[in-house]
């Protein structure tokens, strides 16, 4: 083994001990290593998730395709530097409120409560976890080739080392996450990236980089991509840019992040700060992936830019650290998302649908058998077709994206919009993605498959809304309510506790009564 | 510019500026809202 | 009217209404309504497994309408207070389901904050039934009718 897989696994006992220090030593710490406080929930585990879940599709995926394509790449980047705008604009203030009406805690029960319908929640979990698994098999590719980069093992040992870890890891219990969470690990990868963007850039100018590409081949610079592989292909670059500007708004897990804002007033300082953030950081690793072509020729593996570059800039330690700051950061993107999938199969799917008197031995079982058959698929898919980290997180996001965008934002916006519109719109926009993207529909027709999907998932929700129930009054109020101003002055609207939704519901129900008796008698 | 054609320059340099200026927009206009509803609540 | 366990209320009324005026001095509130919610406390040995095995006590409550659950830190401190059958809402829940409720929570809350799918062993210590205050403010706006539920014990707040 070489000496930075030694590093790597020295990382991984260093984090371990001061897990384990921290959780035998800090004072008090026993009650809340085990539970938290009462805000530990859903929510928060949510927003741990999304602050890294991105991690091997910004260290592989991005690059790749600019080292690939040239910068035509940048399209996908554009979208996503305006993502968290659009996103908090359009659902941030009616979502906040809705969710606070529905008294729901998780996106996938927000569903079933807003459209009124259980048919709504199998649909959107079994979606959910499928795709979710997805997205998980682009970070075991990741992981095995992070973990090739440290260790020189040949890839498939690699991966299964690395999703073997990940899965022990996940199935045993993840230690490491009691002081080291998802969010940490956020940051070091982006402080990673900008460091070696310095070194890169300090070494070659963007305009030398550029100047490079054009003696190699000039159609890197043409916004059409390489060979002007996409020349005229509005509905390909369309569907580029909205992937990630609006299909943010569709992936469950990102869009609990609404529910749980403190206040309607967070939005605004929220869209400002996600929008300079991400000006200054979305474009790194696409333009570390342009740099690639000149810096790297001989590069075989566009997936190891960052690596290799890292090996370039830094010296061996510093490299090895990187990588294994990379490592734990994939194992615990994938950990996270891993464990999402298995609860939702066992909570919003087995024990809600098949056996509701599961024990929770029985639970914690099927979620195993999930996270395990996950892994099992994944080793299979990631050493036989390895598809690339880009495709898969295109693949799976737009997916994501196209189930659930349209039922999520008509939610708030249309009273009509109902449960068979959303049954509609979710099926209609996952098959269309799923059959555009396997059957290569893109190039015969011009059209993202994102794009396509989106356009059938919007067409399906109208169409569906003809056949549905009518929402109850109920929830046509609680729309209502959602679109316009809240009801509290601002110092109040900022305190208001959301624990204490379910409980204040059942209180208004009992004093309208009471107040219904009274005044029944006079 | 960065010795990009001007085609690819004009096409992708004006978006981050663009969104900032989407995202000030929208700052003020979520700003001008809460104040109304405070207003409103002041009546 | 009868006597039951109520949990001792951090705030009277009129503590409700200068908190609320700290926050918000421009509105003058009145209480309407006290009405007493009714809950379950259930506390556990908690044994965990794995690489760091440990022996705690740890308890939730259980909401008595919905069954949902919350930690909490230390066991409440209760009252035999005379309750009148108009200010109090009715358990749906049975000391049965609502411990069922209890456990899965626990085991929830355990795998969330250890991300880990192993199960903890639980073992029940002590349980307990009891109302908890709260009130319900009016902020005297005639036209928009505007409510607040408020927890006598925290002091947080709800709008109806």
């Amino acid at each position: 083994m070489k000496l930075d897989g030694v590093i790597f696994l020295v990382y991984l006992l260093v984090l371990l001990g001061i897990g384990l220090w921290f959780s035998r030593n800090a004072s008090k710490s026993s009650e809340h290593y085990l539970l938290g406080n009462r805000s530990i929930g859903p929510a928060v585990t949510a927003m741990t998730m999304q602050s890294s879940s991105m991690s091997g599709y910004m260290f592989m995926g991005g690059p790749a395709l600019a080292f690939q394509q040239g910068w035509y790449a940048l399209w996908y980047a554009l979208g996503d530097a305006g993502g968290a705008i659009i996103n908090l604009s359009v659902l941030g203030k009616r979502m906040r409120r809705m969710s606070e009406a529905l008294s729901a805690l998780s996106p996938i029960e927000y569903l079933e409560k807003r459209y009124e319908s259980p048919a709504v929640r199998v649909i959107g979990s079994v979606i959910s976890i499928i795709f979710i698994l997805a997205y998980v098999f682009a970070q075991f590719i990741a992981s095995g080739k992070a973990l090739t980069a440290l260790t020189g093992w040949p890839y498939e040992a690699a991966l299964l080392v690395g999703v073997g870890v990940i899965i022990t890891y996940t199935v045993a219990g993840g230690y490491l996450a009691v002081v080291y969470t998802d969010f940490i690990q956020g940051i070091i990868m982006v402080l990673g990236v900008t460091g070696i963007a310095i070194m890169a850039f300090s070494h070659i100018s963007l305009g030398e980089v550029n100047a490079q590409l054009a003696s190699i081949d000039p159609t890197y610079l043409s916004i059409w991509g390489k060979d002007l592989a996409y020349y005229g292909q509005w509905g390909v670059v369309i569907g580029a840019i909205l992937i990630y500007s609006v299909g943010y708004m569709g992936l469950p897990h990102i869009v609990v992040r609404h529910m749980s804002m403190k206040s309607t007033k967070t939005v605004k300082g929220a869209i400002m700060w996600a929008a300079t953030w991400n000006q200054l950081f979305i474009f790194i690793p696409y333009l570390l992936g342009l740099a690639g072509i000149v810096l790297l020729p001989n590069l075989a593996d566009p997936e190891m830019i960052i690596p290799e570059l890292a090996y370039q800039f830094f010296p061996g330690i510093f490299a090895a650290i990187l990588l294994s700051a990379i490592m734990a950061a994939i194992m615990s993107t994938s950990d996270s998302l891993l464990m999402q999938a298995g609860t939702i199969l066992s909570r919003d799917i087995y024990q809600r649908f098949i056996d509701k008197r599961a024990t929770e031995r029985r639970m914690v079982w099927i979620s195993r058998i999930c996270v395990f058959a996950g892994g099992v698929i994944g080793c299979i898919v990631a050493i036989y077709q390895p598809p690339s980290v880009f495709t898969l997180v295109i693949f799976s996001f737009g997916v994501l994206g196209n189930s659930f965008l349209v039922p999520y934002v008509a939610s708030v916006y249309s009273t009509k919009a109902n449960n068979m519109g959303a049954i509609f719109a979710m099926i209609g926009g996952a098959t269309t993605n799923i059959l555009w993207t396997t059957l290569e529909l893109e190039n015969p027709t011009g059209l993202h498959p994102f794009l396509a999907g989106l356009i059938i998932s919007f067409i399906g929700m109208w169409i569906g809304n003809y056949f549905g129930r009518t929402p109850s009054p109920q929830i046509q109020e609680a729309v209502q309510n959602a679109k316009t101003r809240k009801k509290l002055s601002n110092p109040l609207e900022k305190k208001i506790s959301q624990d204490m939704a379910s409980e204040s519901k059942v209180i208004s129900d009992f004093v309208r009564k009471k107040m219904y008796i009274n005044e029944g008698d006079v | 510019m960065f010795e990009l054609p001007s085609v690819t320059f004009w096409t992708f340099i004006p978006w981050p500026f663009l969104w900032l200026g989407l995202a000030t927009v929208m700052y003020l206009k979520f700003k001008r809202e809460d104040e109304n509803e405070e207003d409103m609540d002041e009546i | 009217m009868r006597l039951a366990k109520v949990q001792k209320e951090s705030y009277d009324e009129k503590e409700v209404l200068l908190h609320l005026k700290e926050i918000e001095e421009n509105i003058d509130f009145k209480v309407i309504h006290k009405i007493y919610y009714p809950y379950f406390h259930f506390e556990f040995n908690v044994l965990t497994k794995g690489l760091m095995k440990k022996k705690i006590t740890s308890g939730c409550v259980i909401d008595g309408v919905n069954g949902r659950g919350a930690l909490i830190d230390c066991e409440p401190g209760f009252n035999q207070t005379p309750i009148e059958a108009d200010q109090t809402i009715m358990e749906e829940l049975t000391y049965g389901n609502a411990g069922e409720e209890a456990k899965q929570f626990m085991y929830r809350s355990a795998s969330i904050k250890l991300k880990s799918m192993s199960v903890p062993v639980l073992a029940l210590k002590k349980k307990t039934f009891f109302y908890r205050p709260f009130y319900v403010v009016d902020d005297g706006d005639k036209r928009s009718n505007h409510l607040l539920t408020i927890d006598s014990i925290t002091g947080n707040f709800h709008p109806i």
